[in-house]
């Protein structure tokens, strides 16, 4: 053998041990009883009163709990014990008594009290502290209606002993809202490590990077930047201590999450909005056998707003046609492939809210033409339809919708942009038509979105009998005569129309066949009884 | 030429401020707002009122930049808006990926690019060169996108040899070869486009000094042809190259945008993306300065490189 015959062996001799070698070493450990899932992109933080987005929430959760979890059954809301055992409704429906669990506790060890609830409470009410729970706290007796303290007024809160407290709101309120708001949505921070920071450093605190002492079922390990955040059993968790030893919540961009799932390197996607498989993978998911592909229905909507500023739009003909002129069937057929539902109201089909009377407005062109032209319409008119990019499936729907605004005589225009530009757009009324999409609470109080100057009012509308509906409901106590305020208030939308929601897509998710007892429900979008997760060998 | 390092290193000075106002005043221009987008129906109007107190949004634009200037020349590049993490944690975390990234991805398009490159001028108008014209045209060509997925798609998905994505695997222990393991694809993806310029430019550099009387001079003196390219084309051929390694420093961080995207690497280019998405201020001024820094730190390199290697360059 020449030398340089003999150097070129050696290269591909190390080559292909560099290649080989460590395939060999590759195979999970998934008789360890580990879990991987995946979401789309990283967690910002783990702050449980702050993390800015759905994928730090996904985190924070198998970590962190608040007193109870919601459920949907059978279209019922239904509640689930989390730190709290026990929970009571006073008669007056403005009196909640909640009883920790005996053994719920911080991951050090220390009991959760309700002086750590109270703590949490005081927290995220001080109008010092960066918080996006504000809202969840608002009806509590003592704040205003942002949700913050007013100095010298009373907090409804009583600390009744260790394990028990009560929370007292300003009127008396629709229980499920209570319980959904304060009871599922609201995570428990511990007092004894925060408790000396000031609540303007709070949102700066590597706590919130590295939480390494939280409540819930499973404990922080680390966060590899961009790539995955461990988790370990807590092996004293109250309610039972989880099956699955280590979870793994990969970063997976929604392109390589099929290669993923093929490999079996992926074992729960987490979802709805943060981890769905793309709709083109949807059969090749569906065809492999060791996964699960589950399509539920989301208790989120696609929804095309319209700018009431323009007087153009005001005129509720206008809108009614415009509804009349969308193929939604074809949306929901084609570009979704039967993976969503049509629906003419803010309140999802899923929500135990929705009312079943108000149906769609039809497709039909030549009804659209004919009240165009009863509206007077100029046809020469151009307006613009404004998309935010990043979700493809919305991005294309807006060429359908703008064809089929053409054939009826609306000159249409799309203009594409980045979300947070997008945004700014529907702020300043700079616009006529825009795509958006909205995932909502179950509570169909839906405020601040269709009151007048509410913070998300985005069609910047103002219709009276709207407001008074809206303004009914959150007052109104018994749940029965609530469910006829929005059974009327969705009738008014519907007639109304400040947006036209366009379909209601189902959460695409994907699980492991080797797992069992995995839930993704309508109210959570998310499995977070995470305890109750059980993984077989592969 | 120490002189003219220094005096080239004293002219980057305003330069780097003025890219620094010119990007504050566009940053704050753009529509959108790191507040506003964080739509949520647990937030309240109020809760949004305060933070952006809090991150200083109620300011106007020219005293927030001079806040933020007052911070960098004490060495403190800010808090992320959207994590609350330093800034420079935030950076520093993904700045050695990505350097792991670009660096084997830029070292094996010169590893790959030049070879090919002689041997297409070379063999010029032969069969080989038509086909290293092909392929390196192809290379350059594919977005990376397409090859990222492609490379997935056959050596972690049918042959099984590479991992999807990631730089380490899921609860190992990491290690050299663990890394080296997880590197290849992406570097690999990263570094055809790179070695299809690399070929190109060397292959039409060579030519040209191929051309040149001295060349035909070493030749008419009996040298051997290994001999000739080695000694008197090669090295000069290979000085535009090195220009463009300097200029190539800020395109392989733009192309690893898309590199790290697919293959779920942690480093900048995400990092970047992530910040325009969040409209994350501090972090994307710190990307900023830090290509603008890079920019100019591989343009002077390049410089320097050239002169090094060319006797007839001198830097006054």
């Amino acid at each position: 053998m020449t030398q340089r015959c003999r150097w070129r062996v050696f290269v591909v001799a190390v080559l292909a041990a560099a290649l080989v070698l460590p395939a060999g070493t590759l195979a999970a450990p998934k008789s360890q009883l580990v879990v991987v899932a995946g979401m789309w992109s990283p967690p910002n933080n783990f702050s449980p009163i702050n993390t800015d987005s759905s994928y730090g929430y996904y985190c924070v959760r198998f970590m962190f709990q608040g007193m109870l979890e919601t459920r949907i059954e059978n279209n019922q809301m239904k509640f689930v014990p989390a730190l709290a055992s026990r929970w009571e409704v006073g008669e007056d429906r403005q009196t909640f008594r909640f009883t920790l669990h005996p053994r719920a506790a911080w991951h050090d060890g220390r009991p959760v009290t309700a002086e750590d609830v109270l703590f949490t409470v005081m927290t995220i009410t001080d109008p010092r502290t960066q918080t996006n729970r504000g809202a969840e706290l608002a009806t509590i007796a003592g704040l205003t209606a942002g949700g913050k303290r007013v100095e010298g007024q009373p907090l409804g809160f009583r600390i009744l002993g260790p394990k028990s407290f009560e929370v007292r709101t300003k009127a008396p309120v629709d229980p499920q809202m209570f319980l959904e708001r304060f009871g599922g949505n609201v995570y428990i921070i511990p007092r004894h490590i925060l408790g000396a920071v000031p609540p303007a450093d709070l949102a700066r605190h590597p706590f919130f990077l590295n939480p390494t002492v939280g409540n819930g079922p499973f404990k922080f390990v680390q966060y590899k930047t961009d790539q995955f955040v461990e988790f370990v059993a807590n092996d004293a968790y109250h309610n039972g201590a989880p099956q699955v030893r280590r979870v793994f919540v990969r970063i997976i961009p929604p392109t390589t999450m099929l290669a993923q799932l093929e490999r079996q390197d992926l074992d729960v996607s987490a979802g709805f909005g943060i981890g769905e498989i793309l709709i083109e993978d949807w059969e090749r998911v569906k065809a492999m056998p060791h996964v699960r592909a589950v399509s539920i229905p989301a208790p989120g909507y696609q929804f095309m707003s319209f700018n009431f500023a323009r007087d153009y739009l005001a005129d509720k003909r206008v809108r009614r046609a415009m509804a009349h002129a969308i193929n939604r069937p074809l949306i929901v057929n084609q570009l979704y492939r039967g993976e969503a539902q049509i629906a003419e109201g803010p309140i999802p089909p899923s929500n135990p809210y929705f009312n079943k009377n108000v149906k769609p407005w039809a497709y039909d062109p030549a009804r659209a033409r004919a009240l165009l032209q009863e509206a007077g319409w100029d046809f020469n008119r151009t307006i613009i339809l404004r998309v935010p990019t990043g979700n493809i499936l919305r991005e294309r729907s807006a060429d359908i919708i703008r064809e089929n605004l053409v054939a009826v005589g609306i000159k249409t225009e799309i203009q594409k942009s980045d979300f947070p530009t997008h945004l700014s757009a529907l702020y300043a009324k700079n616009y006529d038509l825009a795509l958006v999409g909205w995932a909502g609470p179950t509570d169909p109080d839906v405020s601040s979105q269709f009151r007048t100057g509410g913070q998300y009012n985005f069609t910047h509308h103002s219709i009276p009998q709207m407001d008074q509906l809206l303004d009914e409901g959150v007052r109104t106590a018994d749940p029965a005569k609530r469910r006829a305020i929005y059974d009327r208030f969705q009738e008014l939308f519907a007639d109304e129309l400040p947006y036209v929601v366009l379909y209601y897509p189902n959460g695409r998710a994907a699980v492991a066949r080797r797992m069992s007892n995995v839930l993704y429900d309508v109210a959570g979008l998310y499995d977070y009884q995470t305890y109750t997760w059980v993984a077989g060998t592969q | 030429m120490h002189r003219y390092v220094l005096r080239r290193l004293t002219v980057m000075v305003p330069i780097l401020l003025g890219i620094t106002v010119v990007s504050y005043v566009i940053m704050s221009l753009t529509p959108g707002d790191p507040v506003q987008m964080l739509i949520s129906p647990s937030m309240s109007a109020e809760d949004m009122a305060i933070r952006r107190k809090a991150l200083g949004l109620d300011q106007p634009v020219h005293i927030r930049y001079v806040k933020w200037l007052g911070e960098l020349v004490r060495g403190n590049l800010g808090y992320s808006f959207s994590s609350g993490a330093p800034v420079t944690r935030r950076v520093g975390e993904r700045i050695i990926p990505t350097l792991k990234l670009t660096g084997t991805a830029l070292l094996l398009s010169y590893l790959i690019g030049i070879p090919v490159g002689v041997v297409a001028a070379t063999r010029r108008y032969s069969t080989t060169d038509y086909l290293v014209t092909v392929i390196t045209f192809l290379g350059i060509s594919l977005p990376t996108f397409f090859l990222g997925l492609a490379g997935i798609y056959i050596f972690a998905l049918r042959l099984r040899w590479l991992p999807v994505g990631g730089t380490m695997t899921l609860g190992g222990e990491g290690g050299f070869l663990d890394g080296l393991h997880h590197l290849i694809l992406p570097a690999g993806v990263l570094a055809v486009a790179g070695a299809g310029v690399v070929a190109r430019y060397v292959r039409s550099s060579l030519l040209e000094v191929l051309g040149q009387d001295y060349v035909r001079t070493a030749r008419a003196k009996g040298l051997a042809e290994a001999l000739v390219l080695r000694r008197h084309a090669l090295r000069n051929a290979l000085i535009p190259v090195i220009t463009l390694a300097g200029l190539q420093i800020p395109a392989l961080l733009a192309g690893a945008v898309i590199t790290e995207q697919v293959f779920e690497w942690p480093g900048m280019g995400r990092l970047t993306i992530e910040a325009i998405n969040q409209r994350d201020y501090p972090v994307m001024m710190a990307i900023t300065l830090i290509t603008a820094v890079l920019v100019a730190a591989g343009n002077l390199l390049a410089d320097i490189a050239y002169a090094a290697a060319d006797p007839r360059i001198h830097y006054e």
